[in-house]
């Protein structure tokens, strides 16, 4: 009735480390089972989430440096 | 540097250092630039979220919770008050002294209390409704001492600020990224989830910065109210400056540091540490009055005294809470009697809470959860040198109750039910239903988990598997742990074909691998499936068919 779970290749690791791994995309392709891959998978949206955020923040950021700077440059004048 | 001192000691530092330095700098530099540079405050706002809310979320980096909040309803409600909040403050800042507008403020405290009692029904102690009348009495005097053209305005601006106040940290108890992210204990998840309740605001701004822009050129009466702003006030460079050293220098730290120290003394205390910032604000605008050129005449040595009775008022609120929480046990009178006649009384009384005790390893709090009594109930009982003490009839009636369900039958590991409590439950069902399923689960590698992590680890793994197998089976359900590595799920009107679909489920939740400390241990399991009336029609049997045929499992492994 139980499966018989195979050997696996690599070990598992925990949600902390998982954030920490730089090329998640090759660590995925490694032997992994699918509780595991959930996880990174998980892993790498939130990664794709914030990286998202962060950029068009930075954007907003950047176009609201830029009008001051216009606009300071017009003042002088 | 600072390794020798506690981490209790870094959070009370941290609390001090928020409210003393930079929420008295917060206030200045709000007033400064309302009053001062005279910034468009639409501007400035949105300068100085997009700066925190980039910085917040630079600082946390990437990790949980991040989905969650950007696609989560709450996100939007609560950077909507957020928004309004912050645009009343600086209304308020821009009228006032400083000082002065900290106070007025401090109103919000008024309408949490009341709306606490209205909606949540958390009806205010003593302490609160003094702290509260303190409040309203040094409030209200500050606020009808203003000049006459600005009375008015601080009038509508209190009650506006009291309400989106109160509503701002209502919303973010209600928020459940937010709330998640406490419960995390984590800083940075934390700051991760403000920074995004932040990047909404800053779009929730943009775009209404758009929209009046492209409204001015239709519509230019509307700017006869001065409300909102103007293309040319996107250019403002004061304003996106000082937004941007509000934002970077100010906003950030303050955020950063009130989830560390609450996170390190808890939000009571900190919350306690918050009532002097009138005294902050008041210390910052007379001592860089040469430099911004704020002006503190307004502030009579009334209002001075006003501040005090604010402050005092807040301090009494935080104080009694605190208070009140430690103290917040029950009276022992209503659960204990006087007992010199019946000696019987004292001892079953003894019994239970003896019992109960050593069924929870001694955890006190546990045994009175279990018990639906308070702790100090216990200790009283304990303390009873005279043996005289003894539950009153109508208290050990549910006490007695309780006993039976929480502790009798109950598994104190994991909270499942024991054999006994199991049996009894199993034949109650066989009355009430017509079909039943019994899964009889045995771990596997569970006996090398306890060799090689400890039988901490094995006591956690037994724990987490009964956490997931409650969260498998929430409904029309009764699980038990019979013992040791042996867990028992029975199916409330399931007949055996619909179970059969379940056996993958299960496999599925105990095979996850179980994150324990720096390790992760994996386990399997053996199941054996028994169901009533088609296996077998006597109840009794069902238990031993279902561990009959996890045998046969076992041994094909």
């Amino acid at each position: 009735m139980t499966n018989k779970s195979e050997r696996r290749e690599n070990a598992p690791i925990s949600d902390t480390e998982m954030y920490k791994i730089p090329q998640i995309k090759e660590f995925i392709k490694k032997e992994r089972r699918i509780d595991e891959l959930d996880r990174l998978y998980e892993v790498t949206q939130q990664k794709k989430v914030w990286r998202n955020v962060v950029f068009a923040c930075g954007v907003v950021n950047l176009v609201l440096f830029s009008f001051a700077l216009v606009g300071y440059l017009k003042d002088v004048q | 540097m600072f390794s020798k001192y506690t981490s209790q000691q870094k959070g009370w530092a941290q609390a001090f250092l928020n409210v003393l330095i930079f929420w008295g700098m917060s206030n200045i530099w709000m007033s400064y630039s309302t009053q001062v540079l005279e910034i468009n405050k639409i501007v400035f706002a949105l300068t100085t979220y997009a700066t925190c809310s980039f910085c917040l979320l630079v600082y946390a980096g990437y990790g949980k919770l991040s989905k969650e909040t950007m696609r989560s309803v709450d996100t939007w409600a609560y950077g909507i008050i957020m928004l309004l909040n912050y645009f009343i403050t600086l209304n308020l800042f821009s009228l006032t002294s400083a000082t002065e507008a900290s106070l007025i403020q401090r109103f919000s405290v008024v309408f949490s209390v009341f709306m606490s009692w209205l909606f949540l029904l958390r009806k205010p102690n003593k302490s609160q409704l003094v702290g509260v009348a303190m409040i309203m009495l040094g409030v209200l005097h500050v606020v009808s001492t203003s000049p006459d053209d600005k009375i008015f305005y601080l009038y509508v601006l209190m009650f506006l600020a009291g309400i989106f106040q109160s509503l701002r940290i209502f919303v973010a108890e209600l928020h459940r990224p937010n709330k998640k992210a406490a419960e995390d204990n984590s800083i940075k998840t934390r700051c991760r989830v403000i920074g995004y309740v932040m990047f909404v605001i800053t779009l929730l701004f943009g775009s209404m910065v758009l929209f009046a822009t492209y409204l001015e050129q239709y519509i230019p009466e509307i700017y006869k109210v001065n409300l909102v702003v103007e293309f040319s006030d996107l250019f403002s460079y004061k304003s996106i400056l000082a937004g941007a050293i509000m934002g970077v220098f100010i906003y950030t730290p303050i955020r950063y540091l009130e989830f560390s120290a609450a996170e390190k003394i808890k939000t009571e205390n900190y919350l306690a540490v918050t009532a002097l910032s009138f005294f902050s604000t008041l210390f910052w605008e007379w001592a860089t009055s040469p430099l911004t050129g704020l002006s503190l005449k307004s502030l009579s040595l009334e209002d001075f005294m006003a501040g005090v009775v604010v402050t005092l008022g807040a301090l009494i609120m935080s104080i009694g809470k605190l208070y009140s929480d430690k103290k917040s046990k029950a009276d022992i009178h209503e659960f204990l009697k006087v007992e010199l006649q019946n000696i019987d009384d004292v001892e079953e009384t003894r019994d239970i809470l003896a019992n109960s005790l050593e069924h929870f390893n001694s955890d006190l709090d546990k045994t009175a959860d279990a018990l639906g009594i308070h702790t100090n109930i216990i200790e009283a009982v304990f303390k009873d040198k005279e043996k005289i003490l003894a539950f009153k009839p109508s208290v050990f009636k549910n006490v007695s109750k309780n006993h039976r369900r929480n502790v009798a039958g109950s598994d104190s590991l994991t909270g499942l039910l024991n054999r006994n409590g199991f049996m009894t439950a199993l034949k109650d069902a066989s009355n009430d239903y017509e079909n039943l399923s019994l899964f009889f689960i045995d771990l596997n590698k569970f006996k090398p988990v306890n060799d090689t992590y400890g039988h901490e680890a094995g006591d956690f793994v037994l724990e987490e598997t009964a956490r997931r197998l409650k969260n498998a089976f929430p409904n029309k359900s009764v699980l038990t742990r019979l013992g040791g590595d042996e867990y028992c799920i029975l199916l409330l009107g399931e007949d055996k074909k619909s179970a059969e679909l379940k056996i993958k489920l299960i496999i599925n939740e105990i095979e996850k691998a179980i994150s324990y400390k720096e390790d992760l241990i994996e386990i399997s399991a053996s199941i054996g499936l028994a169901s009533y009336p088609e296996d077998t029609k006597d109840i009794e049997e069902l238990l031993k068919l279902a561990d009959n045929q996890m045998y046969i499992e076992k041994s094909e492994r």
